[in-house]
């Protein structure tokens, strides 16, 4: 009786049982898997168990600790963005990613990240991939402060570390109702830059724009009385969702109550920062109103600038988050 | 044993980059000895098993689109090669699933054999579909888009959660860069050779524009990375035909458009006349981008 011999191969790749081709494509003989049993795959979940791969940088967001081995280096700004829950902070964070994936921002190039990852899974919910109908925000659900990661630098000019801190809403919000829960805000002590942020899509709404303004102008007076503020930092004043703002028939008297807030918040807290300058962005437009990062290209500008921060005498409660940051910085600033 | 330099390259890029493509007509122009002026010429067949390099240089001649390359089926190939100067080199170069690279970004983790090799390369061949690169697009502009098709406004039907392998392609590559660079990796390679493979497409479009024109507006993240970054990379940009045009895919014969266009390709007389470098200067001799790697 003749004897039937069945096809095999030992690369489960291969289809040569079906179709007779080898995957590799090289003639049936000279195939080194042809005619040896089929290795047999491993489900997904053992052969994830199994991997033994080389184990590579996160990409994600950086902790204290993290952001102060960047530090480090020397040439770096450290950025706090201030505001209550989605007044489009992470929005705002990962729109300079966002520009520089479509090419230099203003002088300003893109010479890498440590948080490319993070920065991805922040642009996600306003990508067209999202099949969002409008931008979202990715809520920040942080338990701590976590920071975002770009290098860059102006042509011929030494590379910046930009380091942009991004929290919960909620933790600066609770701040006005006690301003003892500041002195763990790591990133505003340490802070070239606080950037306090106003929604615009709040200040066009009348339920909610009496408010908006003053809601920021208690946290700012939470984080300078609760002793997180340090030396003179800059701050940074921006009307975010500008395209709503526009969009608007408020328009005119929206605007008019940014300016208010921006005299008021001058008038308050002038002294305990060494400059102050507004800005209107629009992140990440729903429509054509107004182009994509309208407005952050100024931001991001001002956040390079060097500030010029004056010394204070250590703080006497000094949490450990927060000596991480001194110590990458010389005790303090 | 041969008296010849050991060189290798490793040649990187995500899925379906032209990664295998080009090293059938690199191996199909050195052994038929196409190029008289090129850089590196066919030594001789010793120490080395030929059979995958052969067998995916009979699918090019044969203009069949190549097999894609299996994580499980990645192969070492190697050529034994002399330049000008009589100077004999053994190059070797893994022929490597893209999904190794995807890997890397996706999973945030690289196959140790992986490692090892771009250790050892002596330069990177980084190959990037020019026709197939994923921009990034906001919902604005997906949303004009779709209106501008048929009406039809974005974001209708269920939302999609995130997902790494949806990230634009420079993103994926300037972290593949980065990786490179980093402490448990390591590799020792400064040059990096940017292949911009099916050149043609781009061609038919844009008749004047360089590889590193292109480079800077479809990738500039890549582009602003590779000219700033701290990676130490000196880069050469190509681009590539190799194919010349539209090849056979398995299974798919009755696209009449694209069975003309195949059989065009097989008409010509001299197969090597399919492959173009544009350096940017045009040449056939596909042997540059890696003497360069390697001199």
């Amino acid at each position: 009786m003749a004897e039937t011999v069945e096809i095999q191969c030992s690369n489960p790749a291969c289809k040569v049982r079906q179709d007779g081709r080898c995957v590799e494509g090289l003639d049936l003989d000279k195939c080194t898997h042809y005619g040896k049993p089929l290795v047999a795959e491993q489900s997904t979940k053992a052969a994830a168990n199994d991997r033994h791969g080389i184990v590579l940088p996160s990409g994600d967001f950086l902790n204290p600790e993290e952001a102060s081995s960047i530090l480090r280096r020397g040439n770096s700004r450290v950025i706090a963005v201030v505001a209550p829950k989605e007044a489009g902070k992470t929005t705002l964070i990962s729109s300079v990613f966002e520009l520089f994936l479509r090419g230099p921002i203003g002088p300003l190039r893109f010479c890498g990240s440590r948080t490319m990852y993070a920065f991805e899974r922040a642009c996600h919910p306003s990508r067209g991939v999202s099949r969002n109908g409008v931008p979202e925000t990715e809520r920040t659900i942080l338990t701590e402060v976590r920071f975002y990661h770009t290098a860059m630098r102006r042509p011929d000019m030494p590379r910046i570390d930009l380091l942009v801190a991004d929290r919960g809403g909620e933790d600066y919000r609770a701040a006005a109702d006690d301003a003892s829960t500041v002195r763990g805000f790591v990133e505003i002590g340490r802070a070239d830059t606080i950037t306090f942020l106003v929604d615009g899509r709040q200040l066009v709404d009348p339920v909610t724009r009496n408010s908006v303004g003053s809601e920021i102008l208690a946290i700012a007076q939470a984080v300078i009385d609760g002793g997180a503020v340090e030396g003179r930092p800059r701050a940074a004043l921006v009307l975010t969702k500008l395209d709503d703002v526009r969009r608007s028939p408020d328009r005119e008297r929206a605007e008019r109550d940014f300016q208010r807030f921006d005299e008021k918040f001058r008038q308050i807290h002038g002294e305990s920062f060494s400059e102050i300058r507004s800005f209107k962005v629009a992140a990440c437009p729903s429509d054509d109103t107004l182009p994509l990062g309208h407005g952050v290209d100024v931001l991001l500008a001002y956040w390079e600038e060097a500030s010029t921060i004056e010394a204070v005498e250590p703080a006497l409660y000094v949490s450990s988050p927060t000596r991480y940051m001194q110590r990458l910085q010389g005790s303090g600033k | 044993m041969m008296d010849a330099s050991e060189n290798s390259v490793v040649i990187c890029g995500l899925p379906a980059s032209g990664k295998t493509t080009f090293l059938a007509a690199l191996w199909y122009i050195v052994f038929e000895r196409r190029a008289a002026d090129a850089r590196l010429k066919f030594d001789s067949l010793k120490d080395a098993d030929f059979s995958h390099l052969n067998a995916i240089m009979r699918r090019w001649q044969h203009a069949k689109e190549q097999i894609h390359t299996e994580i499980t089926s990645a192969k070492i190939v190697s050529m034994n090669l002399k330049d000008d100067a009589g100077r004999r080199i053994r190059m070797t170069f893994p022929d490597l699933s893209g999904e190794s690279f995807q890997q890397m970004w996706e999973d945030r983790e690289c196959d140790p054999n992986l490692a090892e090799l771009l250790r050892d390369g002596a330069g990177i061949v980084l190959f990037v579909h020019a026709d197939k690169i994923k921009h990034p697009m906001g919902v604005a502009e997906t949303t004009r888009q779709a209106a501008g098709l048929d009406g039809a406004a974005a974001g209708a039907g269920a939302t999609k959660e995130w997902h790494p392998k949806d990230a634009p392609t420079s993103v994926q590559l300037v972290e593949m860069l980065q990786m490179m660079r980093c402490p448990a990796l390591q590799v020792r390679a400064r040059r990096l050779a940017v292949v911009l493979s099916a050149w043609d497409k781009v061609m038919e479009e844009e008749s004047e524009i360089t590889p590193d024109e292109y480079l800077a507006r479809e990738l500039p993240l890549l582009d602003q990375y590779l000219r700033n970054g701290d990676g130490n990379w000196t880069v050469r940009t190509y681009g590539l035909s190799a194919q010349g045009g539209d090849f056979e895919r398995d299974g798919e014969t009755d696209d009449e458009a694209r069975n003309e266009k195949v059989a065009a390709i097989r008409l010509l007389d001299d197969a090597s006349s399919r492959i173009r470098l544009t350096t940017p200067e045009p040449s056939h001799d596909l042997t540059e981008p890696i003497a360069w790697l390697t001199e």
